[in-house]
């Protein structure tokens, strides 16, 4: 249970000096169960009518970390940047991934692993930031998005082909999809072939995001597997 | 609606009783007409009787053999949704045998047998990007129910798209005569010029007075408005039998209509919210209905909308069958600290100074009681306009005065002194007044303030906060005895504004997040036990007879290094019980948040007669009651978050080897 949603965090001041490693990792859990029942959970918010806890399973620690920095775009999850210091969003992030370790009765439900942002690879190569493109495909400020048509995990339209697990098709397929016309000839899908809506990055990072959901794709995309 | 009991129900207790009871009933019954409660072993309103006293008459389970109850059955709301959902904030109604009660997260509406909890019928339809973004994509508190008396019985609920359906209580299909195919689309009776795709929705049932089901909408929470402009909640009321719109109040008053000057710069024509989207209650018998209305677009600052704002955060008596105006009180002016009106307004009869007197009881967030005539609207003991602080915020409005009751006395802790804060050990008190010193702090209704004060201060911390106090699940009262029984958690918020980007907010200011992270005392909580409380009030006095922490102190503050050497009394924790009152006892839930636990307790005393930890987790939903085939049974919806239970609905009752008291046998149906 959450046994307390007190105005209060843990001092980690208190245990450190003496603490052992994995007491240190107890205690910003602990701080972190804290902080996130008096701060995130409410009935508009977490354990509301947003995600419930059992959400947060499988999620990646870099994962909640953008999230939680940076936002959700036109959700209620707003960018925490400035309001958590730097230590509370570590604890907020100890928490959950210590409630997402152990998935249950069920299976624990898969998340963008994060390629690294914007990052140029070994080769100097542009590679795709499967979070951007997360919250490219869930956008909800556009007058479209890909979740109007498209299933992901279980939410979204049923116009298009459910994509939650779509990560073994090859990235320059992907692409080919997503920007080409003679691709659908007879679907409604809206492509991007006159380059109307996404520029190559967030292309790049659309097809980094669908191909996160395959562990077999681990090593992310560059802008040469497109082409 | 008051329930009266009729004659030939009080002969079937006479006859079943015994000669030996009719003294008593008589001294009941004579000076308290209006006997109010769940009728006939049923449960038919979400709060049990129209006037949601949570009351039952009922009393096969007794303090003495309270401790007997075993789990009858559990109905599992696993597959309802994906993922499951954990927290059903439900009370399920029953009516002739069958449970009706919303599950999952797309609010699918459930039938099941009352004695097996075997599932009898389901009700459920897609609504696309209507619920994908709906501000209440949850399976909401209930539903409500309608009969003619005469074979036509309808269940109606208000879906996460805001659409109303009228289902057949006995097949779930939808009812062909009502709106289109059995669906009143309420976007489109909104009758805007615009799409109200996600700003719209709601997840409190419907209430039905007399022919009329009246729909109170909610929206999203606005501690971070995107604009100023924003829909109006304005209540609406259809024909139960037909779904054709009758009345439409607007909560907001446009141009020309009554409070439009408490709007100042023409500001009520862009502002929105002033929905009711807490459970409400009416007033069968004088066909009043009571509006909870909540505060207007912008819970945290309010620059834009400068005035009192007529009608938001005020309760307002409507005539149900024409949308009337009767009376109204604003408890609120200019609210901007999210306050709302959250509790169903209560409807009790009692005896003040001797005289009957029909109450409308509204607790509240600021941990008030406003207590009124609900016929006239009169305080019963005075309400006095107090000067309040003013604030500093850059273009903010404040009120030069609020509404402050003379009685009766509050049941929380309100602003924050140094008095209010620990003082376990004279350490202790000191770090805490150091972690208050970057925020302000102050009494009631000092507003909220720059996260980057020009005094240097990080924003106020106001108490109660808009998470503390009561709210939606906070209330029940006994009509035999005239007690109103509260539950409340003793909770600051921070309110701390910021400069929003344009693409942010077309707002001056918002709020730096809807719970901005508070100080703490080496990991306690700076303010003094205890932070869940349950308050008895005896209504015919206007005092409070009784107060209790509710549950016991939470590991973190019991196993504290600090506190170690310390007796530390039940403190409760920051979570809010909920209530059922039957004959003879309370029947509470820890309430959602705090530890997996089910109490029965002494009404006269708040005394723990029996206590039991439930399997499925803590408490969610409101318990209920009611009796069939001979057997009284406890209901209440609960799950957990972290052992990912998802939302049960738990029902206990007395083994079939447990001698039952003879009076059972009066209510079976």
């Amino acid at each position: 249970m959450l046994l307390s949603a007190f105005c209060c965090l843990a001092a980690m001041s208190a245990q450190a000096p003496a603490a052992s490693a994995s007491q240190i990792d107890q205690a910003r859990i602990d701080a972190g169960k804290r902080l996130f029942a008096d701060t995130c959970q409410n009935d508009h918010c977490h354990g509301g009518s947003a995600m419930n806890m059992e959400d947060h399973a499988g999620f990646t620690a870099e994962y909640l970390r953008h999230v939680i920095i940076e936002g959700v775009p036109d959700t209620g999850m707003q960018a925490f940047k400035g309001v958590y210091t730097p230590e509370q969003v570590e604890q907020l992030v100890a928490y959950i991934v210590s409630v997402s370790a152990d998935p249950g009765a069920r299976p624990a439900r898969t998340a963008p692993p994060l390629a690294p942002a914007h990052a140029a690879t070994t080769h100097g190569e542009l590679s795709g930031d499967a979070t951007a493109g997360w919250a490219l495909f869930f956008a909800t400020t556009q007058a479209r998005n890909c979740l109007d048509c498209h299933i992901f995990q279980g939410k979204g339209g049923t116009v298009g082909p459910d994509l939650t697990n779509e990560g073994s098709i090859p990235a320059r397929e992907l692409f080919r999809r997503i920007v080409m016309r003679e691709q659908h000839p007879n679907a409604r899908m809206p492509t991007d072939e006159y380059a109307s809506k996404y520029s190559l990055r967030q292309l790049l990072d659309l097809v980094a995001f669908l191909k996160s959901t395959d562990p077999a794709s681990a090593a992310g995309v560059t802008l040469q597997d497109l082409f | 609606m008051v329930n009266r009991m009729s004659s030939p129900h009080i002969l079937q207790v006479l006859r079943c009783c015994g000669l030996a009871l009719l003294t008593v009933v008589v001294v009941w019954t004579a000076p308290v007409k209006g006997q109010q409660g769940a009728k006939d072993g049923e449960w038919r309103f979400f709060s049990g009787d129209g006037g949601a006293t949570r009351y039952s008459p009922l009393d096969q389970i007794t303090r003495d053999n309270v401790k007997n109850l075993k789990v009858a059955w559990t109905w599992k709301s696993d597959n309802f949704s994906n993922p499951p959902e954990i927290r059903n904030q439900a009370t399920p109604l029953m009516v002739n045998g069958l449970l009706y009660f919303p599950a999952g997260s797309h609010r699918a509406v459930v039938a099941i047998d009352a004695g097996t909890g075997e599932t009898r019928w389901v009700w459920r339809i897609d609504e696309g990007a209507r619920w994908e973004k709906s501000p209440r994509r949850n399976s909401g508190r209930g539903v409500a129910y309608w009969t003619d008396g005469s074979g036509d019985e309808r269940i109606f609920t208000i879906t996460p798209g805001f659409q109303l359906a009228a289902l057949n209580a006995k097949t779930g299909q939808q009812v062909p005569g009502f709106g289109q195919g059995g669906i009143v689309d309420l976007f489109k009776e909104l009758g805007v010029d615009f799409d109200p795709t996600g700003t719209i929705g709601n997840s409190s049932p419907p209430v039905v007075c007399r022919d009329v089901v009246i729909v109170g909408p909610a929206q999203g929470e606005m501690s971070r408005p995107k604009s100023k402009k924003m829909t109006k909640a304005d209540i609406m009321a259809f024909d139960v039998r037909t779904g054709k719109k009758r009345w439409v109040f607007h909560t907001i008053p446009r141009p020309g209509e009554f409070g439009a000057d408490t709007w100042l710069n023409g500001s009520n024509e862009y502002t929105g919210n002033a929905g009711a989207w807490t459970t409400f209650t009416a007033d069968n018998e004088l066909g009043y209905v009571y509006l909870p209305v909540e505060a207007a677009t912008g819970d945290y600052y309010g620059g834009q909308r400068p005035g009192a704002n007529l009608f938001s955060s005020t309760l307002v008596a409507l005539d149900a069958s024409t949308g009337k105006r009767i009376w109204y009180y604003q408890l609120i002016h200019h609210d901007i600290w999210d306050y709302d009106i959250v509790t169903s307004p209560v409807l009790l009869d009692v005896k003040v100074d001797g005289k009957p007197v029909k109450l409308v009881i509204e607790a509240t967030k600021q941990a008030f009681l406003y207590v009124f005539d609900r016929v006239t609207g009169k305080p019963i003991w005075p309400i006095e306009e107090k000067p309040v602080p003013q604030t500093d915020a850059p273009g903010e409005w404040t009120s030069p005065t609020q509404p402050f009751p003379t009685k009766p006395p509050a049941f929380d802790r309100q602003g924050i002194t140094t008095n209010d804060l620990i003082d376990w050990t004279p350490e202790l008190r000191q770090k805490a007044i150091e972690a208050l010193k970057p925020y302000r702090i102050g009494p009631l209704y000092r507003s909220g303030s720059l996260t980057e004060a020009p005094d240097g201060t990080k924003g106020t911390i106001v108490l109660p906060g808009n998470l503390g106090g009561a709210n939606w699940e906070s209330t029940a009262a006994d009509p035999e005895t005239g007690y109103y029984y509260v539950s409340s958690m003793t909770r600051p918020t921070r309110i701390a504004l910021v400069k929003p980007t344009p693409a942010e907010s077309d707002v001056d200011y918002i709020g730096l997040a809807l719970n901005p992270p508070q100080p703490n005392v080496e990991g306690l909580p700076f303010l003094k036990p205890p932070y869940g409380r349950i308050t008895a009030y005896d209504m015919n006095r206007g005092d409070i007879v009784w107060q209790k922490a509710n549950g016991e102190t939470p590991p973190a503050i019991k196993n504290h290094p600090k506190l170690k050497d310390l007796n530390i009394p039940k403190t409760g924790g920051n979570w809010r019980s909920s209530i059922l009152v039957t004959k003879t006892m309370l029947l509470v839930g820890e309430g959602w948040g705090g530890p997996p636990m089910f109490r029965a307790m002494d009404k006269a005393t708040g005394e723990i007669l029996w206590e039991t930890q439930i399997p499925a987790g803590s408490t969610s939903g409101l318990p209920m009651t009611y009796m069939h085939e001979g057997k009284q049974y406890i209901v209440i919806a609960a799950g957990s978050q972290e052992a990912r239970i998802p939302a049960q609905l738990v029902a206990w009752a007395l083994p079939d080897t447990v001698t039952r008291p003879v009076s059972q046998a009066r209510s079976d149906k």
